[in-house]
């Protein structure tokens, strides 16, 4: 089970990338989103998760970062998609708060990547 | 491996310097070696709005011995430091060596330190993020990026070290000045006429310095032309 963040609308090449590149085949997706962004109705129009990339998908709004956390590890899901909105001046792909509390978790680890347009978390570990 | 750039709040010798420094607007390492007796031998560049003395920073620095300061800009006022001062001065950096993290970049300014290190992956960037948290409090992560090498370590002003007493101050004030007005950027913000005009020479002369200027800068880079 995949969990892909989008930290905004605007979004969809970085949930094609995830699904392209990271996500397996047939794999169940949650794309995850905060109150911050706006209904993923139009990003799931555009990408077309299952009739594009043939996963089966749902789409959540949790209120706020720790309810995001705490969804990642409830499911212990193997990977974990970020999109990147944002870089920095010197290219750096930016990492806002929900990012931050990913990464700095003590709970979790695996293998971090850092892409074009998604940060992923992979072979992710629980330590619950 | 991954670069991380990072903030954390003021502390140590830029705190000082950034608190009670008049004018002081930016502190960066640039190099540090340990001394005996737990002390270390600090390089830093200071930026400033306003003139500095050796004997402000001493003032401003009661428990550090200020071993040399000099100019080096040329219109702003930037200054290569050297101090000797105890190690808990700098923590973040003991932190970054401690946990194995290659330090880049520390520089005190707008009321925090920001830092790019290189890590070897997630885990070890929970590890150095959790022994800063530890001492610091708090740590906000900016960035990220993925590389395959470490990269340098601290030293960043080295191009500017190596240009410094290479080319003359009428050849860096032209093009510091063309600099400074957005003679570079692209889309340019200033032409060769308002540099020409600000610096109160005539365009053809300021083509001719600034030609110069690259020359000296590619001698630099690849060696004596011909």
């Amino acid at each position: 089970m995949s969990v892909i963040v989008v930290r905004s609308a605007q979004q969809a090449e970085s949930v094609r990338e995830a699904l392209r590149s990271v996500v397996p085949d047939h794999a169940t997706v949650h794309l995850v989103r905060l109150p911050t962004v706006d209904s993923l109705d139009p990003l799931v129009e555009a990408v077309g998760p299952t009739r594009n990339y043939g996963v089966d998908f749902t789409t959540r709004c949790l209120p706020d970062i720790p309810s995001t956390v705490e969804f990642v590890v409830d499911r212990a899901a193997s990977c974990v998609c970020i999109g990147i909105s944002e870089r920095t001046s010197t290219g750096k792909a930016r990492i806002d708060p929900l990012t931050q509390s990913l990464l700095l978790e003590e709970r979790l680890s695996g293998t971090l990547v850092v892409g074009n347009d998604v940060i992923t978390l992979r072979e992710m570990e629980y330590d619950t | 491996m991954l670069r991380v750039e990072f903030q954390i709040g003021l502390s140590g010798i830029p705190l000082q310097l950034l608190e009670t420094g008049e004018n002081i607007e930016s502190i960066e390492v640039d190099n540090a070696f340990p001394v005996p007796d737990s002390d270390e031998l600090l390089f830093l560049t200071v930026c400033s709005g306003s003139s500095v003395s050796e004997e402000q920073l001493s003032a401003d620095l009661p428990d550090a011995d200020i071993v040399y300061v000099s100019r080096t800009g040329v219109s702003h006022h930037t200054y290569h430091v050297s101090v000797v001062a105890d190690r808990s001065s700098l923590t973040v950096l003991s932190l970054l060596t401690e946990n194995r993290a290659v330090p880049h970049r520390i520089v005190g300014r707008n009321a925090h330190l920001e830092v790019v290190t290189s890590v070897r992956d997630w885990q070890h960037l929970k590890q150095v993020a959790g022994a800063v948290e530890e001492v610091h409090g708090s740590l906000k992560l900016v960035g990220t990026t993925q590389t395959d090498r470490p990269g340098f370590p601290l030293g960043t002003d080295k191009v500017r070290q190596s240009v410094s007493g290479k080319l003359s101050e009428q050849q860096l004030s032209v093009l510091e000045t063309a600099y400074q007005m957005g003679f570079f950027q692209v889309p340019q913000e200033a032409t060769a006429e308002e540099i020409a005009g600000e610096l109160g020479i005539s365009r053809s002369t300021l083509s001719e310095r600034l030609r110069r200027v690259q020359h000296n800068f590619c001698t630099l880079l690849f060696g004596a032309y011909g």
